[in-house]
Parts: C-alpha cells; sequence; structure tokens
C-alpha cells in the first residue's frame, strides 16, 4: 500500500518531469535547425508601410521611378533604406496582376505559378557580398523566400470594347465682310469675264425684268464663274478643333472562370552552401541535397510531400519547368521556412526576379558579437528588418509555447505537489503502520530489542518498500511516458512574420496557407532517460527514508510495557 | 552466615522493598502499586491474582522492568532497576526475563521459527545458530512439525506455545506470563500451565498473573492483590522471608469489587 502511494507519486513526478523534457525537446526541435546551422541574425527587408523599424527612413510612395518591366529591375539606385534597387511593394506584387490574358487564348487550358515576396520585400543581391564583408561577420548567404499561388484553368475571354466617334461637331462661321482690294479684284474679275460691274449687277439684281432679252443675259450667269472670282477665304473654311484628352479609367471585375488556386511557400537556397542557408543538409531527413550545380532539383519539406503525395524521385512542374524532387526536409519553425526549395537562381528564375533576394542568413564569428553585429546590420540597412536567432526563439507562440509555458510555470510546482503528496501518503502510511503495530514493536522491545534495532527494523522495511514504490513508479512513469508518447498531442508553434504576401494575397482572394510558413506542428515526446529514472529512483528512495525516519522514531518512542496493553 | 553472591543469586530473584507506582493522570495521582513488599526466590511458581485495578499488571510490568518504581526498591537477581536507563533495562529484559502475552504477540509476517529466532536477534547470535535453536525450542513445546508456518496458520494453543518457546530462547532466568490462557480453551490451557510448571522445576521462576482459579490453583504460591496491596499471600517457601500472612482464604476474583478504580 505504502510502496503504491510512493510508486504513483514517483510515476507522476516522473511522468511531469519527462513531459517537461519532452517540451524543452520539442522547442528545441522547433528550433535547431536553424541554430545548429549556425545561423545567428536573420535579414529581411520589411514591407516599408506596416513594419519599418521605427525611426527608419522610409521610401514608401516615392517609387517615382520608372515602372519595372515585367522581368525586370529597375534602374540602379540606391534607396535611403541602404538597399540598392529596392523594389517597393507595388512592384513587388506585379506578378499577381499579370494580365490572364497573356497566359494564352482565351478557352485554352493554362497552369500557372505566381510569386510573391513573401518575407519582406527583394533586394538585390549584392547585400549578401556587402554583409559577407562584414566585421564580425563568419558568412552571410541568401535566401529567396516566395509564396506561389499555383492557378490552373481556363483563360478567360476578356473583351473590352471601347467606342468612339459618331459625334457630330456644329459650328456657325461669320467670315470677316470683303476688303476694299478683294472687292476690287473681284469685280475686275468679273468684268474680264464679260460678266458686267459687280455694282450694275448688284443694283439691277433686285429687279430684274422678266423675260427681258437685251444685253447680257442673266441666264447666261454662271455661278462657277462668279465663285471662281471670289477670294480665296471664301472658296475655302478651314476651323481646326482640338478634343481635350481624357484618360478613361475602369476597374473591371476580374472575369469569373473555373481557375482554382492553391498557394505553396517556395524557398531559395543555394546550393553551393550545403551548410547554411534557409534549408541546409542537415536538414535533409530522406534523398539528399542539391547538387553544387543543381538547376532542375526541389527539395520538399516532409510534410508538404505528405500532403501533395510527392517523395524522393517524384517530378513536378513549375511554369514549364520541369523538377525532380531529390530529397525531403524537416525544416525550422522559424518562419522562414518553406514547402518547397528550389536552387536559388532557379527560384529567381522562374519568378522573375534575377538576382534578387529576400532573405539573408548570416553567422557571426563570436555568439557573443551576435548583438553588435546585428547592430550594425541595422546601422548599414536601416530599412532591414534584421532579427536575431534568440530574440527569434522568445517569439514562438502556440501551444507549444503555451504548454511549455504551463509546463515550466507549473510543472514545477505541479511536480513538487505531487512529490509532497507522495511523501505525505508514505509517511503517513508508516506512522500508520507503526500504529498498528505498536503490540509487536512493544513486544520486540519487551523481549529486549533495543531502540535502534526497531528503529533500523522499521528503516529498512520502510527502504525495502520503497524500493518496490521505486520500481512500481518507474513502471508506472515508463508505462504513462510511453502513453503519452502514443497520443503524441500535436503542438503548434508559430512565429510572428512579416507577411505582406499573405494579406496581399486574401486582399486578392486567393486563400492562402495561413502562416503554414510559420506553423510547424510538432508531436510531443516524452523522453524518459536515465536522469529521469534516477530521478524516479531516488525520489522513491528519498520518500521511503523520510517515512521510515518518522516510523522509526516514532517506533522508538513507544513504551514496551504498550506489549501488555489489553487491547485487540 | 551471609554469603552475599550465591544466596541472593539463588535464593532471591526479586527483592521488592515497599515498592510503589504512581500514575500521574489529570484526575490526579492513581497509585497503581502502592507499597509492596516481597521476594520470589528461584524456581518459584508464583500466580498473582485480584480484580481488575488491583495493581496486578503493573506490578507485572515492574517485574519485568518494562516499568520501573516510583518508590521504593526492586531489585532484579539483586541488581537495583530504579537507576537504571532504557537500554540496560533493554538487555536487563533480554537477558534474563521471558515474556507470554495474553494475545500471543507473534509477529504475523514471520514463521513461528523466525518469531523464536527474533528474540536471539539482539544478542549478536548467527542466523544459522538462531535458526537452529528456534527449531530446537520449538520441538521442546511440542512444534516440530510446525516450524514454518505462519502464526495465522496456528491454533492459539499452538500460538502460545511458540511464544513460549520465544520467551525460553535466551535461556531467562525469569519467565513473565500474562493472563497466558486468557484467550485459550480448557485442553490447551493445561498444556500451557504444564509447560510453564516444568519451567520452575528447571529453576525457572514463572511468574503469571491469571484470572482462572484452576491455573492460580496450579501455582506454588499465590499473591493476592487488592488497591496496590498485597492482602494474600500463601504457599510461600519457608526459604524465602515472607511478611506474616494470614491463613489462606478463600478470596478469589469475581464479584468482589475493589472501591474505587
Amino acid at each position: 500500500m505504502t510502496a503504491l502511494g510512493l510508486g504513483a507519486g514517483v510515476a507522476l513526478v516522473m511522468a511531469i518531469v519527462g513531459t517537461s523534457a519532452g517540451l524543452a525537446d520539442a522547442q528545441a526541435r522547433a528550433l535547431t535547425p536553424l541554430s545548429t546551422v549556425g545561423t545567428d541574425v536573420l535579414v529581411t527587408r520589411a514591407a516599408a508601410s506596416d513594419s519599418a523599424p521605427p525611426g527608419d527612413t522610409v521610401v514608401e510612395g516615392q517609387a517615382g521611378g520608372p515602372a519595372p518591366a515585367p522581368n525586370g529591375r529597375p534602374v540602379q539606385r540606391v534607396g535611403p533604406g541602404g538597399f540598392r534597387n529596392d523594389a517597393t511593394s507595388a512592384e513587388e506584387n506585379q506578378a499577381l496582376v499579370t494580365d490572364l490574358s497573356k497566359l494564352g487564348n482565351p478557352g485554352e487550358k493554362f497552369t500557372h505559378d505566381f510569386f510573391v515576396s513573401s518575407s519582406g520585400l527583394t533586394f538585390d543581391d549584392e547585400v549578401v557580398d556587402r554583409l559577407d564583408a562584414m566585421d564580425g561577420v563568419d558568412g552571410a548567404v541568401a535566401g529567396l523566400l516566395m509564396v506561389a499561388t499555383h492557378q490552373t484553368g481556363t483563360v478567360p475571354k476578356i473583351v473590352a470594347e471601347v467606342q468612339t466617334g459618331g459625334e457630330t461637331v456644329e459650328q456657325t462661321l461669320r467670315p470677316p465682310p470683303m476688303t476694299e482690294d478683294e472687292r476690287t479684284a473681284t469685280q475686275k474679275c468679273l468684268q474680264d469675264k464679260g460678266l458686267g460691274a459687280p455694282d450694275q449687277e448688284t443694283n439691277e439684281q433686285p429687279a430684274p425684268a422678266p423675260g427681258s432679252g437685251g444685253g447680257p443675259s442673266r441666264a447666261e450667269f454662271h455661278s462657277g464663274e462668279f465663285e471662281a472670282c471670289l477670294p480665296q477665304r471664301f472658296k475655302e473654311q478651314i476651323a481646326r478643333f482640338t478634343i481635350p484628352q481624357r484618360t478613361l479609367q475602369q476597374a473591371l471585375n476580374p472575369p469569373q472562370t473555373d481557375i482554382t488556386s492553391s498557394t505553396y511557400t517556395a524557398g531559395g537556397v543555394d546550393p553551393s552552401h550545403p551548410r547554411a542557408g534557409l534549408v541546409t543538409a542537415a536538414q535533409v531527413t530522406k534523398g539528399s541535397f542539391f547538387t553544387r550545380t543543381a538547376t532542375d532539383e526541389v527539395l520538399l519539406a516532409a510534410a508538404y510531400a505528405t500532403k501533395v503525395k510527392l517523395d524522393v524521385g517524384g517530378t513536378l512542374d513549375v511554369n514549364g519547368k520541369s523538377f525532380t524532387v531529390v530529397g525531403l526536409v524537416e525544416p525550422a519553425v522559424e518562419g522562414h521556412a518553406a514547402d518547397l526549395y528550389f536552387p536559388l537562381k532557379t527560384l529567381q528564375e522562374i519568378s522573375g526576379r534575377e538576382g534578387r533576394v529576400n532573405t539573408v542568413l548570416v553567422q557571426t564569428s563570436d555568439a557573443a558579437r551576435v548583438e553588435s553585429v546585428a547592430n550594425s546590420i541595422r546601422e548599414a540597412l536601416p530599412d532591414a528588418q534584421v532579427v536575431t536567432t534568440e530574440s527569434l526563439a522568445a517569439q514562438v507562440t502556440g501551444s507549444l509555447k503555451d504548454t511549455k509555458k504551463l509546463a515550466d510555470r507549473f510543472g514545477g510546482v505541479l511536480a513538487l505537489l505531487v512529490l509532497g503528496a507522495a511523501f505525505t501518503f508514505a509517511a503517513l502510511l508508516t506512522i500508520g503502520s507503526v500504529g498498528k503495530r505498536v503490540r509487536e514493536i512493544g513486544t520486540l522491545r519487551a523481549i529486549g530489542w533495543p531502540r535502534r534495532l526497531v528503529m533500523r527494523q522499521i528503516l529498512l522495511e520502510t527502504i525495502g518498500i520503497s524500493v518496490v514504490g521505486a520500481v512500481l513508479g518507474v513502471g508506472l512513469g515508463l508505462a504513462a511516458g510511453a502513453l503519452i508518447g502514443q497520443a503524441s498531442p500535436e503542438l503548434t508553434a508559430t512565429v510572428p512574420i512579416v507577411d505582406n504576401a499573405n494579406r496581399l494575397l486574401q486582399s486578392v482572394g486567393a486563400s492562402t496557407a495561413s502562416g503554414a510558413d510559420a506553423t510547424r506542428t510538432l508531436r510531443l515526446t516524452v523522453p524518459v532517460d536515465a536522469r529521469t529514472l534516477g530521478l524516479g529512483v531516488g525520489l522513491a528512495l528519498l520518500g521511503g527514508l523520510m517515512a521510515g525516519a518518522i516510523g522509526a522514531s516514532r517506533a522508538a518512542r513507544l513504551q514496551p510495557a504498550v506489549a501488555l496493553r489489553d487491547v485487540g | 552466615m551471609t554469603a552475599n553472591g550465591s544466596v541472593a543469586s539463588t535464593a532471591a530473584r526479586y527483592e521488592l522493598g515497599d515498592v510503589t507506582r504512581v500514575y500521574r493522570t489529570g484526575a490526579g495521582d492513581v497509585r497503581a502499586v502502592d507499597g509492596i513488599t516481597l521476594s520470589i526466590g528461584a524456581g518459584e511458581f508464583v500466580a498473582i491474582e485480584g480484580p481488575s485495578g488491583s495493581g496486578k499488571s503493573t506490578l507485572l510490568q515492574l517485574l519485568g522492568a518494562l516499568e520501573q518504581p516510583t518508590g521504593g526498591t526492586l531489585r532484579i537477581d539483586g541488581q537495583e532497576v530504579g537507576g537504571l536507563d532504557d537500554g540496560e533495562l533493554t538487555g536487563l529484559r533480554n537477558r534474563s526475563i521471558g515474556f507470554v502475552f495474553q494475545h500471543f504477540n507473534l509477529i504475523p509476517t514471520l514463521t513461528a521459527a523466525d518469531n523464536v529466532a527474533a528474540a536471539l536477534a539482539p544478542m549478536g547470535v548467527g542466523k544459522a545458530q538462531r535458526q537452529s535453536r528456534s527449531v530446537a525450542l520449538l520441538g521442546s513445546v511440542g512444534l516440530a512439525d510446525r516450524v514454518d508456518h505462519l502464526p495465522s496458520r496456528l491454533s492459539g494453543g499452538e500460538q502460545q506455545r511458540v511464544a513460549i518457546a520465544r520467551a525460553l530462547a535466551n535461556r531467562p532466568r525469569i519467565v513473565l506470563a500474562d493472563e497466558p490462557t486468557g484467550n485459550l480453551d480448557s485442553r490447551t490451557t493445561d498444556e500451557v500451565v504444564e509447560l510453564l510448571a516444568a519451567l520452575s522445576d528447571d529453576d525457572v521462576t514463572v511468574v503469571l498473573v491469571t484470572h482462572a482459579e484452576h491455573v492460580a490453583a496450579r501455582a506454588a504460591r499465590r499473591i493476592v492483590l487488592r488497591d496496590g496491596r498485597v492482602v494474600d499471600d500463601t504457599g510461600v517457601p519457608d526459604a524465602a522471608r515472607t511478611p506474616p500472612g494470614d491463613e489462606r482464604r478463600p478470596r478469589r476474583a469475581g464479584p468482589l469489587r475493589a472501591p474505587g478504580r
């Protein structure tokens, strides 16, 4: 009974300690891939409008420069944020407003992947070299993280009919009267043609005698001849109109078609840096890492591979290019994880971002210098978001964090409570058993057992019981650990990221793999190591010893005369 | 002539001089033993009788060195008990005195042999020796075939015989029995009483407290207590110094009750 109580207590303590260790383990696992590869500082460029660090000069809205060519980079310039060729949000998101009609003729089936920078804005990869050259930096590796929208469907028919013309323009012109010169010239012309003086003619005209036949007949008057004598400006009127220029703007609703879209995240990894980057060779769980010159290889996050039912050796097409899955990886949870990993150059090509990156993973030469390096990067690149891995760990949220916090905060207290209860239980039972054995102990004292011997006996018995309790407790603890492990509760870990891409996608109506890039689900395991085992056994023995000591001291105080007491 | 050593040790196991034992209670002092003077010699078989509350049990505790007197002198084998500390009393009990209890008081988790051996544990006797001596003792009380039985599998008479074997384990000069037949039927009572009587024949002083007339009748000497005092002491051997007692009176336990407690 005592053994059972002690055992249960020990088992509980072991389970709690084990779970606690498991949580620490899970947290470590969530962040380890990042820390083990020695990435100390992450440099991204914040979406200027929302998340620029305070005091930053923001170039928002000043992108007066030339619009980027579809594939292109703006003309060289260094922004006040310290980045050369810094693209604005609008430029970054150009890909999303790509004209669907460019995908093919209306009615044709199409498959296309649109890429949006997921981790802040992209910047020229020359930054990588600048960071690499900085004091205290051991190495800087480029990364490109994109959120891709994979769309398939029929190219929609987009007919924009703009009708122009059809307006009637009316204008009344009053030519100024003839000048003297014009009149003279006209008269002369008429006379030359034998049509009489224009004066007479003019006078006679109002009252022509009907049927009179003398003189030059008016009937012979040819209007053509008359008109030929008119001054030039009466012959031809030129009216010049300028219709004010108007630019018509009309927002067109996206055409309703059968387009379906899904999103995934893509990471660009430099194959020549297998030990550092968004994903490293160390994180490969199946298959292998990129070959150094890889272009058509892709690595899949294990979870994503399961989701899309792809395995090592499988192929997938992105924008007309075929890729072979060469390995599965277990990405870090740090918000810079992706579903698919392409060789950096390839991702830059298929996403139309040659020479551009949006993440730089910096390793410092000395762990103690992480903060100072981070500060000098902030100085050099005021527009950059500089995050140290350490601070990232602090930002982890989700059930993992909550449970860990719970375990940290209450686990110890709980373990102590349980332990205290178990000890009290054991002590009470021991005292109870001493109480029940008053006659027995009294008898031993009466027949000549010294106190010492009685105490030793009780102590040995209790220790014996506690050994049984320890064995029971360890057994139960292992069982409980195994049970928790079997149930393997899911824990999520989420790292907040500057995620303008997701927000943008949502505004466009595309469903996002909401935070899939930042949240990772982990399974809780309850590792029972030698230390936990030792703890369990030690606790049981300690509890037994304490209970035994209490019981023994009580037994020693018993008067031997109780042996003669006429009870029970 | 006073041949101190040998005479004292053989002739007087117990020498009590005006022994008192006072218990302090909330209701005032209770004189459980109130001035008893007597001596008991080697090989005597003594029955102590008296109604409940007469002081029998307290006297037995004093004789067994389980308690110390609050007044007077109590010598066991010539040694004054009054000044001994717990360890010395324990040693005295272990060496010189064997106990037999009304409820047998065997350790329920130990076999008959281990129960007997338990008395040998403080003596520094080797395990094998303890075992063989236990078996021999059990044989002497007629339980050779019950050596490995747990108390729960023995009858009351058998359990009490195991207890007697345990009491004899250290070859004591004194065996004290508190109502040893109180929980036994008449047949086994006789067996147990005969065993105890046989001990006194071997020069062991046997003192038993009993209510049972036929048990007391078996004793050579009968001491009757009332209110902590000796009111009758018959069958005192001539050798022992005794106070002038009355002739034997038929005063038995039963309707008589001591006033007060």
